[in-house]
């Protein structure tokens, strides 16, 4: 490849992280407004963030929440992907399209579809409400990722154990379970990701006594441009960052992601 | 697993999920878009009123329009962008090259909130491109690109990338680098073996990369209501105001399921083309 | 119901080897039959091979035998009782997979033990026999290590110790030896072989390698299309093929057209173009017959000699092929390729091919 077609490539992946780069650079900048690049640079954005009340609420509440909704998608789509994985039950692959559709669709539309819906039944504003629709978006992915894992244990290491005498739930235990560990930390992560950036959907279903980080900063960049903002952008990466490396040394990010 | 009651009872828990917060909001969605909305009070009936207003009403063509313009452009650009590293990641046999591919896909894995704020920084009057060119006297005032459909442009492309050097790379696997070897050692120069042999070969890649952009564009919410500031209105932001500032439910979702309907005439068409070329 | 298998859970039994009866077996995917009807019975001790090509239902018997796959219709009889119904964690067999199917969360002693404690016996007579079955497979320092770090004869043979450490009533191997490299293929080969001889379990071993059939085996069941053409110890498989799939499956041949003149209780007389023939076996007067004899039992004269058996030719082509010279010879019967020991003829030569009336192969065309 030559050096013309290099040094395109090059430039297109600064562009790529233009971005980012910018948001931690602005992130140590003292100026009480935001400008680029700062007049003042210091860690005062940071100290700041780390004082302000609504943030921590916001992020105490985005933890707990993707929390519950990763434990509870774990629960339900690692079941799901074992029998869809499994058993030859007809349809199994219709419920897989169906329990991945999500993914398809907007989120403009899925969150206005539960607006709808919780409205009726008094479920907006609410813990539950907002547990129900981060499942909706954290349930593929657990699905998704499982499946994936499942699909890459070979299952004769499954029928070696029953010829070794061990009666179908010991080979779950002792075997099958094991083995899936590696992709039920990659869904968890991912999943916990995903309910924790969720933006649109969440849009419907907060309140004002209750609301989430990314629904707070969205509100705080609708009005002002703060160098906060920069510092808890940085935050939020290092925290995906984490994440990412948690995927990548259970299962590896692209076959996570089915690649 | 032999037993079926048991993997019924295992596919319990996700179903009424997928049931409660998916099935049952769009079933929902779809029946009330054709209720009326007669000043903030619901009115139930069976009517096509509200899909008929979309199409007369010049404000709301201008929405569609404008995201299927926008859309367009975005999907055409970022194909342009992702392809150049879609092809370097392809042939790349260097030893950063799972590094390269989790720092492509890394920005995905970031909230589009803290990836269209920094394109705030950027683009803003007093960001990184206007203080740069004010300090170089290149220009006398600020340019404008946030608040305006250039920003939404720029930023959108960007945000897309990632999604679209994915849907290149998925596309590529007709793309035999022995292929362009062959062609090379026949002659060709390095702009004829990209012509006549790369670029035929990824066409089905650059297929699946402007139908994933253009569909995740023309849905996307987040990043033309900041970037925009409100000068941009597209399908999605239009949802929003109807549902929660108009208070008109019954338009907010018909909206939705002419967005839908895009969607689903785009699909049709790319499956038609592909299957012309295949 | 005769007397089961050794009772789970006591580990201390000591299996006897059992004795195994296929009947009636069948199995079909659909509209397919993988296996039509096969019966066989497999006595304490013996070492049965399954042999056929790809596709011949070798496998799909294993599978059913073991448990992992259920027939459509037939019977298996574990020292006289009916196993069929039984579930696989219940049959106490050992089974050596193709790709070695070892538990890649537990190192070596986990993998062989594991049967053992799926039978509950206790952790320090489980080691004591883990360590006992190691050594007979010469990995006795292994325990530690992971499958991982393994190569594949090392993996393979942790696979047939795990298979053996619980002592099952008959010995499971589905081609084994096929992810392997020649060298090593003949080296495990002997290996389990010996075990067995020593051990002395029923075992019921799949291949599609004439060669491994041939050397290891106290019988050999041949298998085309989900029928069995042949049971016989590997002699009789060679030198009495009772079907041209045999004949041509195991080893070469050479094929000749021919018509049978006469035939008595001694065998029959033969005609073809330029040869007088005579085989043992029997076939109507008057009938169009195929025989076949294998190019290691042909021998060639110099120059044309009359006789029976004896067939005039022209050396067409030599090859030597190191361990065997072969020599191609254009006859008025066909081209008969004939394998020497050592060079000698050129192209060109006359020669005489002739052979034994036993070594004479003939089946109906």
């Amino acid at each position: 490849m030559s050096i013309g077609f290099r040094a395109l490539v090059a430039a297109l992946f600064c562009f790529l992280l233009a971005p980012l780069f910018v948001v931690l650079l602005t992130s140590f900048s003292n100026d009480a407004f935001l400008a680029f690049p700062p007049r003042e640079w210091g860690l005062h954005a940071y100290r700041a963030l780390w004082a302000n009340q609504a943030f921590r609420e916001g992020f105490g509440v985005s933890v707990a929440l993707a929390g519950t909704a990763t434990l509870i998608s774990l629960g339900a789509g690692t079941a799901a992907s074992y029998a869809i994985a499994r058993s030859r039950l007809p349809g199994r692959e219709a419920l897989l399209a169906l329990f991945t559709a999500p993914l398809l669709l907007p989120g403009i539309i899925l969150g206005l579809g539960l607006l709808l819906v919780f409205a009726q039944f008094g479920l907006l504003a609410t813990w539950t409400g907002l547990v129900i629709g981060h499942c909706l978006v954290t349930l593929p992915y657990v699905v998704r990722v499982v499946l994936t894992a499942l699909r890459g244990i070979d299952a004769t290491l499954e029928e070696a154990a029953a010829v070794l005498g061990a009666a179908p739930w010991r080979v779950f235990r002792r075997v099958t379970l094991p083995m899936m560990l590696p992709g039920m930390t990659a869904a968890a992560a991912l999943s916990f990701l995903a309910s924790f950036d969720e933006v649109v959907i969440t849009l419907f279903l907060v309140g004002p006594r209750l609301t989430t980080l990314p629904i707070e900063v969205w509100h705080t960049i609708e009005y002002r441009a703060d160098p906060q903002i920069s510092a808890l952008s940085v935050a939020l990466i290092a925290l995906t960052a984490a994440l990412v490396v948690v995927v990548e040394r259970s299962l590896g990010v692209l076959r996570a992601m089915g690649r | 697993m032999k037993s079926r009651r048991l993997a019924a009872l295992l596919l319990l828990p996700a179903s009424a999920i997928t049931l409660i917060a998916f099935l049952l909001p769009m079933g929902w969605l779809a029946r009330l878009s054709l209720d009326l909305n007669d000043g903030g009070i619901l009115v139930a009936a069976v009517t096509a009123d509200n899909y008929r207003h979309f199409f007369t009403d010049a404000f709301y063509l201008g929405v569609l329009w404008r995201s299927v313009w926008v859309a367009s452009s975005v999907a055409a650009l970022a194909v342009l962008a992702a392809y150049p590293i879609a092809l370097f990641l392809f042939r790349t046999r260097s030893r950063w090259r799972g590094l390269l591919a989790v720092l492509t896909i890394a920005p995905l894995l970031v909230s589009s909130v803290v990836r269209t704020f920094g394109w705030m920084i950027i683009l803003g009057d007093q960001g990184w491109i206007n203080s740069t060119l004010l300090a170089l006297g290149l220009i006398a005032a600020p340019v404008q690109l946030m608040n305006n459909t250039t920003g939404v442009l720029i930023g959108l492309t960007e945000i897309m990338m990632p999604t679209t050097t994915l849907a290149l790379l998925a596309g590529f696997a007709r793309l035999d680098l022995t292929l362009e070897e062959a062609a090379r050692t026949l002659g060709a120069s390095p702009w004829r073996c990209f012509r006549r042999v790369t670029l035929p070969l990824t066409a089905p890649g650059i297929a699946v990369g402007v139908l994933v952009t253009f569909v995740l564009s023309i849905s996307s919410f987040i990043t033309p209501s900041l970037l925009g500031g409100g000068r941009v209105p597209m399908l999605a932001s239009t949802i929003y105001e109807e549902a929660l500032e108009t208070l008109n439910w019954p338009m907010a979702a018909a909206i939705s399921l002419i967005l839908i309907a895009v969607f689903g005439a785009v699909l049709v068409g790319y499956e038609r083309l592909a299957r012309r070329w295949a | 119901m005769g007397q089961p298998v050794a009772p789970r859970g006591d580990p201390r039994a000591v299996s006897e080897a059992g004795s195994l009866a296929l009947e009636g077996l069948a199995k079909s995917y659909g509209e397919t039959p993988v296996v039509a009807g096969v019966d066989l019975a497999i006595h304490p001790g013996e070492f049965v091979t399954l042999l056929g090509p790809s596709g011949c239902g070798k496998t799909t018997i294993l599978r059913m035998v073991a448990g992992l796959t259920p027939p459509n219709a037939g019977r298996i009889l574990l020292d006289g009782a009916d196993i069929t119904a039984l579930p696989a964690h219940k049959r106490n067999m050992g089974l050596v997979f193709q790709n070695y199917a070892l538990f890649p969360h537990m190192d070596v002693a986990g993998n062989v033990a594991f049967g053992l404690e799926m039978r509950g016996m206790k952790r320090a007579e489980a080691s004591r026999r883990v360590q006992a079955v190691l050594d007979l497979v010469r990995l006795g320092g292994f325990a530690a290590r992971r499958p991982r770090e393994l190569s594949g004869g090392q993996q393979q043979r942790v696979a047939l110790a795990r298979a053996l450490v619980v002592r099952p009533a008959v010995l499971l191997l589905d081609e084994p030896l096929s992810n392997l490299d020649a060298k090593l293929r003949e080296d495990l080969r002997d290996e389990i072989r010996a075990i067995q001889e020593r051990l002395r379990t029923t075992t019921l071993f799949v291949t599609h390698d004439q060669a491994e059939a041939l050397t290891m085996s106290d019988r050999v069941v041949v298998l085309n299309a989900g029928r069995i053409e042949q049971v016989g110890t590997p002699v009789e498989i060679y030198d009495q093929p009772a079907s041209p799939f045999v004949a041509t499956f195991i080893g070469r041949v050479n094929r000749l057209d021919c018509t049978v003149a006469a035939s008595d209780a001694a065998g029959s007389t033969l005609t073809a173009p330029g040869l007088r023939g005579r085989s043992v076996r029997a076939l109507p007067a008057g009938a169009r017959a195929r025989a076949m004899v294998r190019p290691q039992r042909i021998s060639l004269a110099a120059g044309h000699v009359e006789g029976e058996n004896h067939l005039a030719g022209t050396v067409r082509r030599v090859v030597f092929a190191g361990d065997i010279v072969q020599v191609e010879v254009e006859t008025p019967a066909g081209a008969l390729t004939v394998e020497q020991p050592r060079r000698g003829l050129a192209q060109g030569d006359a020669v005489t091919a002739h052979w034994e009336a036993a070594d004479m192969m003939l089946f109906p065309a």
